[in-house]
């Protein structure tokens, strides 16, 4: 989806949206995000359309969340085109709908390539200030960083003006920058328009890892999500830890009978393994109270077994986990296997939280 | 991230592990926890293929540096600073308390010491989500090693729950 624009320098290749693939293109653009691209027609008189039909269109797939705009080609040649050029400009076009939208944010786009009849329409325009400024500072920053602005600087659309603007913006050159208005209220400055678009990236992956973590779905704002996750990755480490020391000491008291078990049934564990469902925080005090009950049986186990390795947090641990039915008189190290294994990552970090915390 | 929850992955990274674990086994008498520990985390570092930094970090990180770590310099908060502006110096320590909730995520995440916000956070899911796999992977070969295990003194260890 990223356009790489610097690539694409001199390529400027059509995008032919034909009509009914338009609505389909709003309906991606969806709510939030930002361009709103009509036909021209409405606002073009028909025989100077052909002459309109090239204009660069910039970050398309950006709008909206990394989704894929699948721009269906049209079979009429007649219909308008969107082509891209290097530097992601829009077009946007705007008709009766809009009305219904003002919300909605359309992408202008003007050109640098000056001569033209109708660009003394442009400079009498505020964007165009604005714009040109933001060109001189885009065009160093790079095509991320245009390519952001795509996204984050939307313009309220005054609608007729716009209107007759976009018929004057169709003309089609070599635009080079994106020259957008900034969202109602916010700042134009380019600093703060690229400040924006990095804490949106940043609230992204933060979502994201909302995802990952159990159990954050009540926490809002950076400081407790960064809280949840940091404490996330230390259950999980301390996890990873307990488990290589219950192997290692499986290991070494095992009899190497590796023949006996053939690695083809490890696949078999391996499949049964649940996938990583969340598991509520229910079940923790059901499992908290069994481990005080189990306690004495631990004990028991831990005091017949030779192994010194087995700490009390790793036989409450595996306590906890799993469900001795009787306490093992037998004298060499033996881990309770895990009857019920239902547990998953996440489980095993709530217990962990219940249990050291 | 998405690669570390198909099962296939799954099964690659168990497979190699329980490989490792069987070479250690037959080189070693015996297999101390840190360096199953180790193993645990090159193989899936491995598993990853070099996509993501912390997964280089742990594979060119020399093999004995656990014990190497150097303590950071943490500013040492005596009793003279303490009381002469208590109220200033809290505040102006507290102030950045994401700056310093990301710093500590750095120190967590292998690798990660000098990265951006932004990469920190990528770079973070998919360590979640290779770590929960290598749970989900070790606990599997733990109950099969108990199994095995079970299986073969089932006389002298009675009636071992339900296997």
């Amino acid at each position: 989806m990223d356009v790489t624009l610097l690539d694409r320098q001199q390529a400027t290749y059509p995008l032919e949206l034909c009509a009914s693939s338009v609505p389909l293109f709003q309906s991606y653009l969806g709510s939030g995000p930002i361009v709103e691209l009509k036909r021209p027609e409405a606002y073009l008189s028909g025989d100077g359309f052909h002459e309109f039909v090239y204009f660069p269109v910039g970050g398309g797939p950006e709008f909206g969340d990394s989704e894929k705009l699948n721009l269906v080609p049209p079979d009429a040649a007649p219909g308008y085109c969107i082509s891209r050029t290097s530097s992601c400009q829009m077009t946007a076009f705007h008709a009766a709908a809009m009305k219904e939208e003002r919300e909605d944010m359309i992408l202008e786009k003007m050109e640098s390539t000056p001569g033209s009849g109708s660009r003394e329409s442009f400079t009498k325009r505020k964007a165009e200030v604005v714009a040109e400024r933001k060109s001189k500072d885009k065009r160093i920053k790079g095509e991320l960083e245009g390519e952001s602005e795509v996204k984050t600087k939307c313009s309220t659309q005054v609608s007729r003006n716009s209107s007759k603007e976009n018929s004057k913006a169709c003309e089609v050159q070599k635009p080079d920058y994106i020259h957008v208005r900034a969202r109602r209220g916010q700042a134009t400055d380019s600093h703060s328009l690229a400040e924006r678009a990095r804490r949106e990236k940043i609230s992204k992956k933060m979502k994201c890892l909302q995802d990952l973590v159990p159990g954050c779905n009540t926490v809002t704002g950076k400081a407790g999500m960064l809280d949840e996750i940091i404490n996330y990755v230390q259950s999980l480490q301390r996890q990873v830890e307990f488990l290589s020391m219950k192997i290692a000491a499986l290991n070494s008291s095992a009899e190497f009978n590796v023949e006996n078990l053939p690695i083809k049934e490890l696949p078999s564990y391996v499949a049964n393994f649940p996938a990583a469902a969340k598991l509520p925080a229910m079940p923790n005090l059901t499992c908290f109270q069994l481990n005080s009950m189990q306690k004495e049986a631990v004990n028991c186990m831990l005091n017949e077994t030779m192994h010194p390795p087995l700490t009390a947090t790793e036989g409450i641990a595996s306590a906890s986990v799993s469900i001795p039915e009787q306490a093992l008189s037998s004298s060499t190290i033996t881990l309770q296997p895990f009857s019920t294994w239902n547990m998953d990552p996440q489980g095993l970090y709530n217990l962990y939280n219940m249990g050291f915390h | 991230m998405k690669r570390w929850t198909t099962k296939r992955e799954h099964q690659i990274y168990s497979s190699k592990l329980f490989q490792a674990l069987c070479r250690s086994r037959r080189t070693s008498s015996s297999t101390s926890a840190k360096e199953l520990h180790q193993t645990a985390d090159r193989v899936l570092a491995i598993t990853a293929k070099g996509t993501t930094r912390w997964s280089r970090a742990i594979l060119a990180a020399p093999l004995t540096a656990g014990t190497n770590m150097k303590k950071h310099k943490k500013a040492k908060v005596t009793v003279h600073t303490r009381l002469r502006k208590p109220v200033v110096n809290r505040e102006k320590r507290k102030l950045p308390v994401v700056e310093r909730k990301l710093r500590a995520l750095r120190r967590l995440v292998p690798g990660c010491r000098k990265l951006s916000c932004n990469n920190l956070l990528e770079e973070t899911s998919d360590y979640i989500a290779a770590l929960e796999m290598q749970v989900r992977a070790m606990t599997a070969i733990t109950e099969f090693l108990s199994r095995g295990e079970a299986q073969a003194p089932t006389d002298r260890l009675g009636s071992i729950g339900n296997m």
